[in-house]
């Protein structure tokens, strides 16, 4: 079944992020008004948010598939849990740095103690971990299922990152129902949806990419100890 | 599971290694950050919290691959298996050692502690003992579950801290908050989200120590 | 005429800082290209790599079997 997925977001992924994202670019630049409180430094908006939604994904992602290994054993699934922390933190990385860019434009310091910016920094650590572990550990055929292991505990994280602007004190923006400002025209919306339509599009498509170096990657093990068997 | 718990007791407390080795190790960090932070008294008092369980978490970092380690030198490891029971109690057989030996470690560590940043430990002592046995727990659980696997890689007892620490952030941040409130005198019904945060913590992880314990252990 | 002289010689201090903030957002976007394209350039010279090698083995085995 990974086989499949794999081939067909590689066939259908790459046409659509190129037109899409020169939607998205243009959308952003030339469309949409400029928000009230935080002025042109918001339209980073538009590719922040996403990120971290496609971050979560990813991460969800790599949590179900590593509850397939473990009980299945098949590799795919392992290769499909690793292709998806790597891509995961790829987009976590873009959030924190775009979060930090913005952050800086608009209230003058990198980084704050956050309770969002906590959390999310946490996950990033805990894939992190992941990544480290997988390089660390590869020699040791008990590898996958260590890596296994700590992904299921790092995705239940995500929930407590997701809440975290509900339940404690935060300073980042309300963007929804938020009477001062955030989303008022409607056009935004439409360019958010545009985004996310890119994000989605290159999340798979990346992962897919991912993937398929992993299982080369894995079909050349096993053709290698074949090889020295023999 | 008691019989193993009985027998990881005794065996540590012969060998009795790990805990002088966590008791100097902790003070070692609590000194480090007395002389590196030079705190005056005053402030001495804000921090304190954070300097303890920092401490604490680099301590039981190093020490909670241990039990491992001497399984593994003893080839027990493969007993453990054949034996019947379920890998679930296994976990909560570690888990027990563990937080045992940490909590005889913090026992000791609390009053250097007090002493070093001229802190009280009586103005809610019950508090503050529940707070650290809370902690405690999270921090036994999430080295327990990852010490085996950090014990397999190449790098060893480095990796544990890269795996380990990320995942116990949450637990540390609940945890150091919740001492300040109880150094400062609060009472246990004050601490609010904080100390959901401690249980919360605790059940998760021991929840899911239990449950994904068996799929570290080698077949 | 004048006026159109007078302000483009003199930016207002509300332009400056729109400059500076457009950027702060091309610096964000140019991030997220260099980030984005570096991840999908290794992937696919690691494949083509690996693959490569994969069909020198498997030319190889079969090599040895005849």
């Amino acid at each position: 079944m990974i086989d499949i997925l794999q081939r067909w977001i590689l066939r259908l992924a790459p046409p659509l992020v190129l037109p899409l994202g020169l939607a998205s670019l243009a959308a952003i630049f030339f469309w949409v008004p400029t928000e009230k409180t935080l002025g042109l430094s918001q339209r980073i908006f538009y590719w922040h948010v996403p990120a971290a939604t496609v971050c979560y994904l990813a991460f969800g992602i790599a949590g179900l598939s590593s509850i397939a290994y473990l009980r299945t054993r098949r590799a795919d699934w392992d290769h499909a849990a690793h292709a998806a922390v790597s891509v995961g933190m790829m987009f976590a990385t873009i959030t924190i740095g775009t979060g930090s860019i913005w952050a800086h434009t608009a209230w003058g310091a990198w980084w704050t103690g956050d309770s969002r910016l906590t959390t999310f920094l946490i996950l990033w650590l805990i894939f992190a971990s992941y990544l480290l572990l997988r390089i660390f550990a590869r020699d040791n055929e008990m590898a996958p299922r260590y890596a296994a292991v700590l992904a299921i505990v790092g995705t239940v994280n995500i929930p407590l990152v997701i809440m975290a602007t509900r339940l404690f004190r935060t300073i980042h923006p309300q963007v929804i129902n938020n009477p001062q400002g955030g989303i008022d025209d409607p056009r935004m919306v439409y360019a958010l949806l545009v985004s996310f339509a890119v994000y989605l599009a290159l999340v798979l498509w990346l992962w897919a990419l991912k993937l398929a170096q992993l299982r080369i990657a894995g079909r050349l093990e096993l053709l290698e100890g074949d090889r020295n068997a023999a | 599971m008691l019989a193993l718990l009985w027998k990881d007791l005794v065996l540590e407390a012969r060998s009795r290694e790990t805990l002088p080795a966590l008791f100097v190790l902790g003070v070692l960090v609590l000194v480090v950050f007395d002389f590196s932070l030079a705190l005056r008294p005053e402030d001495a008092g804000r921090f304190a919290g954070g300097i303890l369980w920092v401490a604490i978490v680099f301590a039981s970092v190093l020490a909670l691959g241990r039990t491992f380690l001497i399984e593994r030198e003893n080839s027990c490891i493969e007993g453990l298996l054949t034996s019947p029971l379920d890998r679930g109690s296994i976990f909560l057989a570690k888990l027990a050692v563990n937080t045992i030996l940490l909590l005889a470690f913090e026992a000791l560590l609390l009053p250097v502690f007090a002493l070093l940043f001229d802190v009280s430990l009586g103005a809610n002592l019950p508090g503050l003992i529940a707070v650290v046995v809370a902690g405690t727990i999270g921090i036994a659980a999430t080295g327990t579950l990852f010490a085996l696997a950090a014990l397999g890689t190449r790098a060893r007892e480095m990796v544990l801290p890269l795996l380990v620490l990320p995942l116990q952030i949450p637990l540390l941040i609940a945890a150091v908050q919740s001492t300040q409130m109880v150094l400062g005198g609060s009472g246990l019904a004050t601490l609010g989200m904080r100390g959901d945060l401690l249980i919360g913590f605790d059940i998760l992880a021991v929840t899911a120590g239990w449950m994904l314990f068996e799929f570290v252990l080698v077949d | 005429m004048n006026e159109t002289t007078a302000e483009t010689q003199v930016p207002s201090a509300a332009d400056a800082l729109a400059q500076r903030q457009l950027q702060h957002v091309g610096w964000a976007y140019s991030l997220i290209f260099v980030l984005l394209f570096v991840f999908a350039w290794r992937a696919t010279a690691a494949t083509r790599r690996l693959s490569e090698r994969v069909d020198e083995l498997e030319r190889d085995g079969q090599r040895a079997r005849r």
